[in-house]
């Protein structure tokens, strides 16, 4: 019998052997495939379960910290932007057009008094 | 889920069989394949259903080592109670065969259970290598992968498994020879039942 003959004849006694599994046996596995399947549809309960009740705790704990911490702030900002926009809206009334032009645009301002300062250095040194 | 049933249902008997093969013990066959589908099942059911197979076979294989390790270390600690852990060991179900011919059926009868119990008697490493390579059609790298060890490892053992096996089918034979020989009262020598003789499970022999 060569290499080949042997694993056929191996692979057709293992076949028939399985074949011929009594009826306790398969009802045996039968059960346990059963309960294999029902530990799967516990553990999946239980995990959505787990799941569910991590989403609320975590949104009752984020519910909280926005009430606690963020709706506060929020409040007071919110009186504050009231009362600094009615500020705001008295100064700007008082300002002329040059002065407005300042206020909108405060970078080309930093940037123009920067320039004008550098111009009036190197101007004195020159003089001087 | 009806899927994992399904995949569950066509491999279950085989796992049995190769769990009884590595454990000679049907009881803990059983607990081996079980634990192997719920860990299957518990574990690793979300992955795509392709990797079921190699999945379980890598946790059945784990599983029969695990057995296979306790198994060795009770024997350690309880060495007088060998020879009561042999006969608790289960005989090896003859696979039922049925064939027309009694001469044909007896010889492939023998044949089965011989090779069987020769697979039976495999160590274990080299029995579920040649079972997986051989009876689960894998190749040499996916036994590798389910068994955990090199590719070379796994044709080394799948090669002395075959030794083994063609040596135990050797002496079959040659046992089958002696007493033909002895029934008909002809000399034995030089002639062999492997010529002209139905071979194991009723293949023809070349």
């Amino acid at each position: 019998m060569n290499q080949q003959q042997l694993e056929n004849a191996s692979r057709d006694a293992l076949d028939y052997s399985v074949t011929s599994l009594d009826l306790d046996t398969q009802d045996a596995l039968r059960a346990a495939r059963l309960a294999a399947l029902q530990e799967r549809r516990q553990n999946y309960t239980l995990r959505c379960s787990g799941f569910s009740a991590w989403l609320w705790s975590a949104g009752i704990a984020c519910s909280a910290w926005l009430i606690f911490t963020l709706l506060p702030e929020q409040s007071t900002l919110d009186f504050g932007s009231e009362a600094d926009s009615e500020a705001e809206f008295i100064l700007l009334t008082s300002l002329d057009d040059t002065e407005l032009d300042i206020v909108e645009d405060l970078d080309f301002a930093y940037w123009l008094s920067q320039h004008m300062e550098t111009a009036t250095t190197s101007g004195s040194d020159h003089n001087g | 889920m009806h899927d994992l049933n399904s995949f569950l249902q066509s491999v279950e008997r085989r796992a049995f069989r190769m769990a009884q093969l590595a454990t000679q013990r049907e009881a803990d066959a059983l607990d081996i394949v079980q634990e192997a589908m719920m860990k299957l099942a518990c574990r690793y059911a979300d992955k795509p259903s392709e990797e079921w197979r190699p999945l379980f076979y890598r946790i059945l294989e784990n599983t029969i080592m695990d057995w296979h390790r306790k198994e060795t270390i009770k024997k350690a600690l309880f060495f007088w109670r060998k020879e009561r852990n042999e006969a608790e060991r289960d005989t090896t179900p003859s696979p039922q065969i049925s064939h027309t011919d009694p001469a044909d059926e007896l010889w492939t009868h023998q044949m089965g259970q011989h090779l069987l119990a020769s697979i039976e008697a495999l160590p274990v490493k080299q029995q579920q290598c040649f079972v997986l390579r051989n009876w689960e059609g894998m190749s040499v790298r996916e036994t590798a992968e389910i068994m955990g060890i090199k590719e070379t490892s796994v044709k080394s053992h799948y090669f002395r498994a075959i030794e083994k096996l063609r040596t135990q089918h050797r002496a079959l034979d040659n046992n089958a020879q002696k007493d033909s020989g002895e029934r008909l009262g002809t000399p034995t020598s030089g002639t062999s039942l492997n010529e002209g003789e139905p071979s194991a499970l009723g293949e023809p022999r070349p």
